[in-house]
């Protein structure tokens, strides 16, 4: 449709970048990039991967006491018997978390507060899962070391990936309404 | 309010589906010789297309299916012994210094020193695992067979172009690395970008670029559709 007072027609490239959703794809990628040279950084590593690895550590140490299991936690690894555990970069849930609660947190025309609502919810979830992951992994190590790899890999990044999309969608869905009469993505 | 068209139906639809053909096809395809079968095929179409690829640089790429291999360089016929990597790993990637080998005179009998960089690979994780997973979010879903196979097509070779991006800049981190190999000049800005790349080079990212390609995929994908359907 040409412009009300230029009369000028916009062109593809002009009508998609006005679209909120092309802004919200463009700005999530952006910033996804600059998280992963960030987590790149020693600062990261220090500041942020290596507390939450720990107290993902401590967390599932206490959880395996609880169940009867003689384990204690030591900087980012687990012990638990025969079985040791460490929980480098890359099983600490960050990712994730920052990629769902990313997601909410810059999803165009949600008010604040349900914005919050939603990231407080998606890192309680992945939190526990994660807990679930490293406990799953001590125990495959523990019982089923022919599994360890499968489990560590292709079965939890996947679990994780899907979890994360899951929790986005559902947290869309409640939050936002379908507008036929919008031009849509 | 703004959303893109969801119902709870379609999103179970497809999850269910996701999970089970990936259920199906990552242990069906990797406790089975089908895994070593597309290894195989992957290095042997590497090293048809890339031996040479980097200037004075031979690249082959060793399955670890404790086998010899023997490879021919110049006039010279080099035997690869077998090898038996840790279960991470599905490949050996060598590169040999071909300048070197070509300038030393040839006698008959004679071992040939090599300069060479050998690193272990896992193709699996660099190759099929992402287009495993590509195939599986294709065909979960709930859309015209004929496209959906369509769609797995279009993202497989977006998605092959991300990974070939992903294996150079490996090789180039090798060869620059390795004291044996002449190295790739970079300008510093290449330098920077490739260095850069190797946060991409996780299993996390691995799943996460592989998924978010795949979306975009769809999106053009569908897109385009609409458009033809408007004509």
């Amino acid at each position: 449709m040409p412009h009300q007072l230029t009369g000028f027609t916009p062109t593809l490239m002009q009508k998609y970048l006005r679209n909120e959703l092309i802004k919200y794809a463009v700005v999530m990628v952006l910033v996804l990039m600059m998280f992963f040279i960030f987590s790149s950084t020693g600062i990261y590593e220090q500041l942020i991967q290596q507390p939450i690895s720990s107290l993902f550590a401590k967390s599932s140490a206490l959880l395996l006491n609880l169940f009867g299991y003689d384990s204690w936690a030591e900087d980012m690894n687990i012990h638990c018997g025969d079985a040791v555990v460490s929980i480098s970069k890359g099983c600490d849930a960050i990712a994730p978390i920052f990629l769902s609660a990313l997601a909410i947190a810059l999803f165009p025309k949600v008010r604040m507060r349900n914005k919050i609502k939603g990231i407080l919810f998606v890192v309680l979830v992945l939190a526990i899962l994660n807990l679930v992951r490293i406990l799953s992994l001590v125990f495959s190590q523990l019982y089923y070391p022919e599994i360890f790899d499968f489990l560590h890999i292709e079965f939890w990044q996947f679990i994780f990936l899907v979890s994360s999309g899951v929790l986005f969608i559902h947290w869309l869905i409640r939050n936002t309404k379908y507008d036929s009469a919008k031009v849509q993505l | 309010m703004i959303q893109p068209k969801f119902s709870y139906r379609s999103i179970i639809t497809f999850l269910l589906g996701l999970t089970i053909s990936y259920f199906l096809f990552i242990p069906g395809i990797k406790f089975t010789k089908i895994k070593w079968l597309a290894i195989e095929s992957i290095n042997g179409i590497l090293n048809q297309k890339l031996d040479h690829f980097f200037a004075d640089t031979y690249l082959y790429l060793h399955t670890a299916d404790q086998q010899s291999r023997q490879i021919v360089v110049g006039p010279y016929q080099l035997k690869l012994s077998p090898i038996l990597l840790d279960s991470k790993y599905d490949t050996q990637l060598n590169l040999l210094n071909e300048k070197n080998i070509l300038s030393q005179s040839k006698v008959s009998g004679e071992k040939l020193p090599v300069q060479n960089q050998k690193i272990q690979l896992s193709n699996w994780d660099l190759w099929l695992l992402p287009s495993i997973l590509v195939f599986c979010l294709s065909i979960a879903l709930p859309i015209l067979f004929i496209k959906r196979i369509l769609l797995f097509l279009f993202s497989l070779l977006f998605l092959q172009i991300i990974n070939l991006l992903r294996f150079l800049t490996i090789l180039i981190i090798q060869i620059n690395q390795s004291e044996n190999l002449s190295p790739v000049s970079l300008s510093l800005w290449q330098k920077k970008m490739i260095s850069y790349s190797t946060l991409f080079h996780g299993i996390e990212s691995i799943y996460m670029v592989t998924f978010v390609s795949w979306i975009f995929c769809l999106w053009i994908f569908l897109k385009a559709n609409q458009l033809l359907s408007k004509k």
